[in-house]
């Protein structure tokens, strides 16, 4: 199944040793870092024209660069989230901050968000300000469908027979949490798809292959992200090393932007909402109705989400 | 061993052992099909009338009938004394667990290998059952109540689309109860540690068997991937440090303001 291509027109910058920095608008805006989760492709912020966060920024006035990770080959399974956090997302903040001699915005997307939330709490000088969307950090609520899946699971184990964790099989998992709302009802109308207009035709197959075409997962980091974010409650309880260097959330003084979604099943609030009030400075929140994806191609997210957003990066 | 039951028997005869094989040389025909054809071609061969050959072939079965009843007494003393033979020799045998005892003799490895693969197996397929079960239990539950729907006075009529909806509306708040219970939690938890233990033995099993042939491991390729992971992470340190020292330089060079090196 083919990567869905991009919408939005971009170059690629640079390569750090496990991603590709790509840029999005010009050179002399004000530059915003998107960190993309491990899990899926970052296609979800440019999925259609009229619901691209990268185009949306872009027209804010931003020079948005995305971190786009390389999936692993199986001679990277022992890849870690230092190698991520401190390696691929401190090297391209670095090369952005370089570029345009300035400290960007950074912007970490789910999993991408404790990817930046964890430089920014080892680094918090090298950035202007951080945001965070649906991103896990309490996942001990009753209402944690992946944290109390997560609970009775040996990883370390499962990483050691299995090498990568593939994309499929993480599909499968997140496909089970809401097996009807994926499965039935979502091809109940295939039939009069077929019959639609190619525009909506295009958007469903889309986000179909969005969906079902993830890239696998280097087992180490893995093991480390389930066991430490999932199990151990690591950022909450101020537990989580990277390279021996604690991660901190006090230690964030920077600017924060957090925003969640109120009917996400993969990051229900509680686990979103817990950032700001163990952050070291300023956090401002933002929720709105609707599940996960809804915070990135919703109508109500680029109606109020994004030009909130879009201010409040202006005015730091 | 075949006997007649007039001496005990202990194995000491080879006579006794030639015979109890001999009796497994005999050709495979356990319907006597076979034997009852070749008897009556035989017959109708030399048959000279068909009231002859009608006379040899009824000769012909009733020998074949003699021969079945002499086999069947036959058959059942040598399972007598296979049995006896079994409970004979059962006490020379460790009387517990195989996972309780140590590995003895030669390539121990192999054989805590081997015994890890039969104790996971069954451990898997336990886990397995286990949450099979629990799967079965919903969905029974789930038809019940939809069984229960269509089966009532008032029920509308039912087309497929409406049939998927009601079976819908019925199983997934069901599901997602379900999969919130405690017990789904802990099964799920046991079939995939389960299948990660038996999964990487095999996998084990499977690298001895492909290094024996000399051809490459995932063994092999985890400990090239380990290497390169610790080169990798030496490189990243030995680059931050660089990076830091030049910051520190230009930071000197230049003076306050911001850094972007």
């Amino acid at each position: 199944m083919a990567e869905a291509p991009p919408i939005t027109p971009s170059a690629v910058v640079t390569e750090t040793d496990n991603a590709t920095l790509h840029q999005y608008g010009a050179a002399q805006d004000p530059p915003v870092l998107i960190i993309y989760s491990l899990v899926n492709r970052p296609a979800i912020l440019d999925l259609s024209h009229d619901r691209s966060v990268i185009a949306r920024l872009q027209a804010g006035g931003f020079c948005v660069y995305l971190l786009a990770w390389h999936p692993p080959g199986v001679a990277r399974r022992y890849l870690g989230l230092a190698d991520y956090v401190l390696g691929d997302v401190g090297e391209a903040i670095d090369w952005v901050a370089g570029r345009h001699a300035q400290r960007p915005h950074l912007l970490g997307v789910c999993q991408g968000g404790v990817l930046a939330l964890c430089q920014a709490a080892i680094r918090p000088e090298r950035i202007r300000s951080l945001t965070t969307l649906a991103t896990p950090i309490a996942t001990d609520s009753a209402d944690d469908a992946l944290g109390r899946l997560a609970r009775r699971i040996d990883f370390d184990a499962l990483v050691a027979a299995t090498g990568n964790v593939t994309g499929e099989g993480l599909a499968t998992v997140f496909a089970s949490l809401k097996p009807f709302a994926l499965g039935p009802r979502r091809y109940h109308g295939l039939t009069a798809l077929s019959d639609a207009d190619p525009v909506a035709r295009d958007a469903f197959l889309r986000m179909e292959r969005w969906m079902y075409d993830g890239p696998d997962l280097a087992g180490q980091a893995f093991a480390e992200f389930a066991r430490e974010i999932y199990q151990n409650n690591a950022l909450i309880r101020d537990t989580l090393r990277l390279d021996g260097q604690p991660v901190r959330l006090a230690a964030i003084d920077t600017p924060v932007f957090n925003a969640w979604a109120e009917d996400d099943h993969l990051v229900p609030p509680a686990a979103a909402r817990a950032l700001g009030p163990r952050l070291g400075g300023e956090c401002t929140e933002h929720s709105l109705p609707g599940g996960h994806l809804g915070l990135f191609i919703g109508g109500r997210a680029h109606k109020a989400l994004y030009p909130a957003l879009i201010d409040w990066l202006r005015s730091h | 061993m075949v006997s007649d039951g007039s001496k005990r028997q202990n194995g000491s005869d080879p006579g006794d052992w030639a015979a109890w094989l001999e009796a497994f040389s005999a050709r495979a025909d356990p319907l006597g099909v076979h034997a009852l054809l070749i008897r009556s071609a035989d017959a109708l061969e030399s048959a000279c009338s068909p009231a002859d050959a009608l006379r040899r072939l009824g000769d012909a079965i009733a020998a074949e009938r003699d021969a079945r009843s002499r086999q069947g007494e036959q058959l059942d003393a040598l399972l007598g004394q296979w049995s006896s033979t079994l409970q004979a020799i059962a006490p020379a045998f460790p009387d517990a667990h195989p996972a309780d005892l140590p590995s003895l003799g030669p390539y121990p490895r192999r054989q805590d290998q081997w015994r890890a693969l039969s104790e996971q197996l069954d451990a898997y397929q336990a886990a397995l059952a286990d949450h099979l079960d629990g799967v079965t239990d919903l969905a029974e539950a789930c038809l019940d109540d939809l069984r229960a729907e269509l089966y009532a006075p008032d029920a509308p009529s039912v087309d497929p689309e409406r049939l998927a909806e009601h079976w819908s509306a019925i199983a997934e708040p069901r599901y997602e109860a379900w999969l919130a219970e405690p017990a789904t939690e802990r099964r799920i938890g046991a079939l995939i540690n389960a299948w990660s233990a038996l999964l990487r033995t095999v996998r084990a099993l499977a690298d001895d068997c492909l290094e024996g042939l000399g051809l490459p491991s995932a063994r092999g390729l985890d400990d090239l991937a380990a290497e390169l992971q610790r080169q990798r992470r030496r490189q990243r340190r030995e680059t931050a440090a660089l990076r830091a020292e030049i910051a520190a330089l230009r930071q000197a060079l230049h003076g306050g303001g911001e850094s972007t090196g």
